[in-house]
């Protein structure tokens, strides 16, 4: 389904990504866990390319994604312009929810339908609707985004992602920007998922969602896959014993 | 107080507003395109391009718009091109408006939040349709009431261009005034045109922020 190989990226002088290998199969659910600085998020978003790796290959669905550079080290337009595909395959979930303000929460979901694949508004609206039922938001429908609590939002933006109908999701610490109280909303949401065979790769640093849920757990550190496989082999390991005995639970 | 001197040169006035609005109008316009593409340059990276928007924007930032006017209506015949009084008060407006337009867009674009810009990017938004769908609206929301300000600023600044012989609201009331020394009855009687020119571009920004829901974001 996601398969990258030998990616590598630096910031400046800073190796961030060192040849990482990482292969997620269908309806897989993949965490990755590891110290702050170990280049998860900087992997998860090389996936779909808001982050352009210096070298390595990507593909997503069996397809390989070619992509180059301008020399400012950003994608070029071309890319820009022809990997909106890519992008609209693979979801994507944020820490800061990055929801649209100027729209209620219906408007959107149903935005990514209708402008990136010309959905009817009445098609749209239907899929948008069913999504907020599913999340227990129906109520909430016509609100704006400031006016929901951050767990709220952040099932907004799941349904947001959802709406798309990709063929994998992709969370960047879906609940680290969240107050205690409501870690547990989207938690639920993102297990009922992942029961429902949805292909999840997880930046996080939930412990319990990794070892309970997932399928596989990867540990980075230092810009390097240290271990990739279930989780109850990798959390046996010392390092990883050490590294979740440090975490708040 | 004499009702006939008002009423003998209201007509003046009413087409000196027209002018004043006229040229007030257009200049905003252009000084807005202008000014977009100069905060456009100022985000270069490419250091000639962001160069030369940075020296536009010092140099015409702080000049004084009469001395433009001067400027385009009387010197710039001397190197053979003539504009007259309509042309060169617009091009001067233009042009000493633009920075004040660049600065407050570039302040609107660099305030959009980069995660909703990545959020649109991950849906499959193209540069275009991120642009129009998500950076658009937000700088509009953002910007508005500084731009709203500077065009009230053009509005009444506009009175210098009767000094090039533009006949606007200015120049009509100066002109009735020369003839019948009654400065209440002609420059009061402008005064209050002026007063209401700018109470129309605010009613229209009371309008557009309730219509945009321009309020604080979070």
């Amino acid at each position: 389904m996601i398969e990258v190989a030998g990616i590598n990226k630096y910031y400046g002088s800073a190796h961030v990504l060192q040849d990482v290998d990482l292969s997620v199969a269908r309806g897989e659910v993949v965490s990755i866990i590891g110290p702050s600085g170990a280049g998860k998020s900087s992997l998860l978003r090389c996936i779909n390319l808001l982050e352009v790796p210096d070298s390595g290959q990507i593909s997503v669905n069996g397809r390989g994604i070619v992509y180059s550079t301008n020399r400012h080290g950003r994608l070029t337009l071309r890319n820009q312009f022809g990997l909106t595909r890519l992008r609209s395959d693979v979801g994507m979930v944020f820490q800061g929810f990055n929801l649209w303000p100027q729209h209620t929460v219906i408007k959107n979901i149903m935005e990514g339908p209708m402008v990136v694949k010309g959905t009817s508004r009445e098609q749209a609206r239907r899929v948008a609707g069913d999504l907020l039922e599913r999340v227990g938001l129906s109520s909430k429908a016509n609100a704006y985004p400031a006016d929901l609590s951050g767990g709220q939002q952040q099932r907004v933006a799941i349904c947001r992602a959802l709406a798309m109908d990709p063929a994998a999701l992709l969370f960047d610490e879906p609940t680290s920007a969240l107050d205690p109280e409501l870690v547990g909303e989207v938690l639920e949401l993102m297990t009922a998922l992942a029961k429902g065979g949805t292909t999840m790769v997880v930046v996080t640093h939930e412990m319990k969602f990794a070892r309970n849920v997932s399928d596989r757990v990867v540990f980075m550190e230092a810009g390097r896959i240290i271990a990739d496989g279930a989780p109850a082999d990798v959390f046996e390991m010392e390092r990883v014993k050490s590294f979740a005995a440090g975490l708040p639970q | 107080m004499n009702p006939d001197i008002v009423t003998q040169y209201l007509p003046y006035f009413v087409q000196g507003a027209i002018v004043t609005v006229q040229i007030v109008f257009t200049s905003i316009i252009l000084a807005t395109i202008l000014g977009y593409f100069i905060a456009l340059m100022r985000r270069s990276r490419n250091k000639v391009v962001s160069g030369i928007a940075a020296t536009y924007v010092w140099v015409f930032r702080g000049l004084p718009l009469l001395l433009s006017l001067f400027f385009f209506y009387y010197a710039l015949p001397q190197i053979g091109i003539q504009l007259d009084a309509f042309a060169a008060g617009v091009v001067a407006m233009t042009l000493n408006s633009a920075p004040f337009f660049s600065e407050i867009i570039r302040a609107g674009l660099n305030a959009v939040p980069r995660g909703q810009l990545e959020a649109a990017t991950a849906i499959g938004m193209n540069p275009l349709q991120v642009a129009m769908r998500v950076t658009l609206p937000q700088t509009v929301r953002l910007m508005l009431p500084p731009y709203i300000n500077n065009c009230v600023i053009m509005l009444k600044e506009s009175a210098q261009v009767a000094v090039i012989t533009v006949p606007d609201l200015m120049f009509q009331a100066q002109r009735a005034y020369n003839a019948t020394f009654s400065p209440l009855e002609t420059l009061g009687v402008a005064g209050l045109f002026y007063l209401a020119l700018t109470s129309v571009v605010m009613a229209f920004q009371i309008l557009v922020e309730r219509r945009l829901r321009v309020h604080p974001i979070r």
